[in-house]
């Protein structure tokens, strides 16, 4: 689940450096059966442009690992697999290589399902099986893969360092359970299985730049959720309950809040309009328990024996349960049931994959949605006052209400320089407010704008500027063509359907 | 805040845009008395006050410059040499018998300082007139023992820009000279007479930033006429009008006048007569081009903020001629004094001591450019993106006079905050149940409630509550505990219009 805290995180410079453990390939490389069923993974991909969102980058080639389970698939990471146009498998000790496809892909949790359609390649394999309890500490696993500095299967050997919620790095917001281990775990070791007791208890998948013998594993409850999430043939993702907390440890605020003597929990102190609890749960109620366990004061419950964050079960659902809580409202103990259904939350700023952005340009100005993907393009630039108030919008969207009746942040994102738009170089990366007087609230509202000039021109105005942008719409229209064949572009937009979004 | 990160953030590149460098040969010389033995080096102690625990000094730091006498106990130098001065001396270069001098007044706005000390023994110099572009001048600095060194150069451009330490802009010469420049304070002369002091200097381009004797001239006879009126604005943001669809969309005739209004600011002159939209055609009797230039008797072509700034006094009124509905009008305009405390949050370049409460461990103080800054350069990614924004998108757009941002910088751990302590850089709106909008509005509700038992951050659905009876002990022991020599400032209602700097504050 994503997960935030009321108040300025500082958590955030360690989610940047955790370097994903794939890697660029330009060369190649068990436990007994075991080893059979690990697989080297060879991807060919293209990364979206969102600068030039109408082109891809250009073809790149890496590879990382996976392994075989049971109904003929495989396991991998899905940092392995996004943006792949061409996927190869290719098992240890077999010289032919498999083309396999992408069956399910968790963004989220950085898990990916692949199908191989070659009966051939699952020839003398035994799949894989997950255990049932997660090591303890200290506890020996073995890592198998295909790291760098060789061709061929690597084992590495280490213990259990530590079980802790950590960002994953692939979607740049969730964090979710993970299990850190001291085996060596390099680039390329990404989407191999991490062994205990001859069954898989972990994924490897990313590590940490500038450090040693830290390495991060996908842990068996998060591969659970994830299996049992794609036994419906779709996966909709872990619920969000969206509510950030106080702890009630301050007796003044417990006293506040009427709390009888005895009680513990943690206080709400905001409800995202998104997440599930939104119209259930308000500021000011008290969480007591949730689903029989009873919540400190410092938001932790007692599950399997250890002292988890009470979000630890939320985490475990699937969007179809409901979660029970008991909570304290206005001197009263009320239980409430909490559906928990996967809502679209236009504004969670997820980094994305295998999706073209959309952008529309009109007069060689490129306007495109706010994405984190666009975001990690400007680079130095972000250190600017306008990029600041575009990483302030993606972070504080909800919070401060800066949606208003959005469901799209538009950007003028770039001009391709044309006679119509010479005097146009400013403005850029603001977010567009309206066009023609009409208030832009997603990226396809602008072709409907652009159909009413006013008196002869097309006026952009962007949020916080007073100086519009202004354009002869009659040129406009020719200019498009000019353009269009000038640089190269196949289409002038690329709008999602409202129901794909 | 330290003059470095300040300057790293402010600092414009202006400087690096000269690319072509005029060979002037070497010309560095030792010699004496070519010019008035004007010239005196000086001496700074600073000290500043800690943004984040605002009852804390910071290390003393040592500044040395050059100032100029001006008359018989007088002398300018620039205002961030003298900034936050614990101790100002002066000395003869090269000499070693130090004397005190006094502040007599600062102003940060344009970067310029009067100081008061004896003179005996000096000859006052003499002010020069406006020069213009390719004008030579010639630069005087001290080596260690005290031999003036005195190099040529040559006026290469006349511009409004960015002072090197503050994000405030004001008329400075550019100057390219090979003589490599030590410190700020030194002064350039034409034909023998004052034309100005550098404020900085750029290695590598052997360029340098001149503060004008028209800034400096206008700064001493204001301070020779007391109440210190200051620098005068308009209170408005304009733009460029130069695209031709625009211009047209304005109604705009096609002569290449007019810049385009965008905002005004609350209170001010220009709000009376002037709104957002407006074309601005004509100012103070000269035409105003489509990319606000004017030309300027002194110092020919320059843009539009000279005409308020250096050639008009706080309370002088102006014509303007504004476009507005297709028609063309003139209206007055009365300019004000330049005034950082009328922002949402102010710069407070000068850095002067925040007002703060400490009550219960909580840390209050009103939010100001220069706790952001102190942040060092990563200031904007390092504190809270909502309060970065609020600087920079919203600073001088308060919704109401007087209007400010309380923060809690954070909370100093103690049984009375427990549940609070990883707080900090946050937005409090409401104290006590109350709204509040200035650290006068804090220190009211606290007076008036007998302690602040309830805080409210931006966005929280419910205030931070702390026990009242605990109060009056918590707060011995967290002074104690902390070091806490004072657990409030509070200057009672602060003025507004341009304050003084006042040596050890």
């Amino acid at each position: 689940m994503q997960r935030s805290s009321f108040y300025h995180s500082r958590s955030l410079p360690r989610l940047l450096v955790a370097m994903l453990l794939w890697i660029p390939l330009t060369s190649l490389a068990g436990i007994d059966q075991q080893r059979l069923s690990v697989t080297k993974i060879f991807v060919t991909l293209q990364q979206e442009d969102f600068r030039q969102p109408w082109q891809s980058s250009p073809p790149m080639s890496g590879s990382g690992s996976g392994f075989i389970i049971k109904g003929k698939r495989l396991i991998t990471n899905a940092h392995v697999v996004s943006d792949a146009r061409f996927i190869e498998v290719q098992r240890e000790g077999d010289t032919r290589k498999y083309p396999a496809r992408v069956q399910f892909i968790a963004h989220d949790c950085d898990i990916a399902v692949l199908e191989v359609n070659d009966e051939a390649f699952f020839e003398g394999t035994k799949p894989l099986t997950f255990g049932t309890t997660l090591p303890a500490l200290n506890d020996a696993v073995i890592v198998l893969g295909y790291p760098m500095g060789g061709g061929r299967l690597s084992l590495t050997k280490g213990v259990v360092s530590r079980i802790d919620y950590n960002p994953y790095a692939h979607s740049a917001i969730d964090s979710h359970l993970v299990l850190q281990v001291d085996a060596a775990i390099n680039p390329g070791n990404s989407g191999g299985p991490v062994i205990f007791n001859n069954k898989v208890i972990g994924i490897a998948f990313q590590g940490i730049a500038a450090s040693q013998n830290i390495g991060y594993t996908i842990p068996l409850p998060v591969i659970e959720h994830f299996m049992k999430d794609i036994e419906d043939g779709v996966y909709d993702g872990y619920p969000e309950l969206g509510v950030d907390q106080l702890s009630t440890e301050n007796p003044a605020l417990r006293a506040s809040l009427g709390l009888p003597k005895g009680s513990s929990g943690v206080v709400v102190a905001y409800v995202d309009p998104f997440g599930a609890a939104s119209g259930l749960l308000k500021p000011r109620d008290v969480l007591l328990s949730i689903d029989g366990h009873s919540i400190a004061n410092d938001g932790s419950v007692r599950l399997d024996g250890n002292s988890v964050e009470y979000t630890e079960i939320v985490e475990r659902k699937q969007c179809t349960e409901s979660i029970f809580f008991t909570i304290w409202r206005e001197d009263k103990t009320l239980a409430i049931v909490i559906p928990l259904k996967r809502k679209p939350d236009p504004f969670i700023f997820r980094q994305t994959y295998d999706e073209k952005p959309e952008y529309f340009i009109t007069g060689g100005l490129i306007f495109s949605p706010l994405s984190r993907g666009y975001l990690a393009t400007l680079g130095s630039e972000l250190n600017t006052p306008v990029a600041q108030h575009l990483l302030y919008t993606v972070r504080y969207a909800k919070l401060d209400n800066l949606i208003k009746d959005r469901t799209q942040f538009v950007l003028l994102i770039g001009r391709l320089p044309h006679p119509v738009n010479t005097y146009c170089a400013t403005h850029f990366n603001q977010i567009l407010a309206s066009i023609n007087g009409y208030p832009i609230h997603n990226i396809s509202d602008i072709p409907e704008a652009l159909k009413k000039p006013s008196n002869g021109f097309n006026v952009f105005r962007f949020e916080g500027r007073d100086d519009p942008l202004i354009m002869d719409a009659g040129q406009t229209i020719k200019a498009d063509d000019e353009i269009l064949t000038q640089y190269s572009i196949p289409s002038l937009s690329h709008i999602r359907s409202q129901e794909a979004k | 805040m330290n003059f470095h990160s300040l300057r790293s953030y402010f600092a414009k590149s202006a400087l690096l845009a000269i690319t072509t460098v005029v060979s002037l040969g070497p010309i560095v010389k030792a010699e004496s008395n070519a010019f008035p033995n004007c010239v005196v080096e000086v001496l700074v102690t600073a000290q500043k006050f800690d943004s984040h625990f605002p009852w804390k000094k910071g290390r003393p730091e040592s500044r040395t410059g050059y100032g100029v006498v001006i008359a018989n106990g007088k002398l300018i130098t620039t205002e961030d040499l003298t900034r936050n001065a614990m101790l100002v001396e002066i000395q003869h270069p090269g000499g070693a018998v130090k004397t005190t001098a006094t502040l007599v007044e600062a102003d940060p706005r344009i970067n310029a300082a009067l100081l008061a000390a004896p003179t005996e023994g000096y000859t006052p110099a003499q002010w020069g007139t406006p020069v213009r572009t390719g004008a030579k001048i010639q630069i005087v600095q001290f080596d260690e023992a005290g031999q003036q060194q005195s190099g040529e150069g040559r006026i290469t451009g006349i511009q409004i820009s960015q002072l090197p330490n503050a994000p405030l802009s004001v008329l400075t010469y550019q100057a390219l000279t090979d003589l490599k420049l030590e410190r700020v304070g030194s002064p350039a002369f034409h034909e023998g007479k004052l034309i100005g002091l550098i404020m900085e200097y750029d290695d590598a381009a052997q360029t340098s930033m001149v503060l004008p004797t028209a800034i400096l001239k206008r700064f001493i006879d204001d301070v020779s006429a007391p109440p210190y009126r200051g620098v005068a604005v308009a209170g408005m943001t304009w733009a460029p009008l130069v695209a031709p669809a625009n211009r047209k969309f304005y109604g705009l005739k096609d002569d290449d006048r007019g810049v385009l209004v965008l905002r005004t600011i609350l209170g001010s002159g220009a709000a009376s007569v002037l709104q957002s939209g407006d074309v601005i055609l004509k100012w103070d009797g000269y035409d105003i081009d489509s990319q606000g230039y004017y030309t300027d008797p002194d110092f020919g072509r320059l843009i539009l903020v000279y005409q308020i700034l250096g050639r008009r006094h706080p309370g002088d009124i102006v014509s303007v001629t504004r476009w507005r509905n297709q028609k063309s009008e003139e209206v007055s305009l009365k300019l004000d004094a330049y005034s950082d405390s009328k922002s949402l949050v102010p710069l407070n370049i000068e850095g002067r001591q925040a007002e703060y409460l400490v009550e219960g461990g909580f840390i209050f103080r009103e939010l100001t450019a220069d706790y952001l800054l102190s942040y060092g350069a990563q200031w904007m990614v390092r504190s809270n993106p909502r309060l970065v924004d609020l600087y920079l998108t919203r600073a001088q757009a308060p919704a109401k006079l007087g209007e400010r941002v309380i923060i809690l910088t954070g909370v100093l751990p103690d049984p009375i905050n427990v549940g609070y302590q990883d707080i900090r850089d946050e937005w409090v709106t409401q104290l006590n149940g109350k709204p509040v909008s200035s650290i006068h509005d804090v220190f009211a509700i606290r007076d008036h409630d007998g302690g602040i038992t309830r805080i409210r951050l931006k966005t929280l659905g419910l205030d931070l509550v702390i026990d009242k009876a605990m109060l009056p002990d918590a707060n011995r022991r967290i002074a104690l505990l902390y070091g806490i020599s004072k657990r409030e400032y509070h200057k009672l209602q602060a003025p507004l219009g341009p304050r003084r700097n006042p040596i050890g504050n």
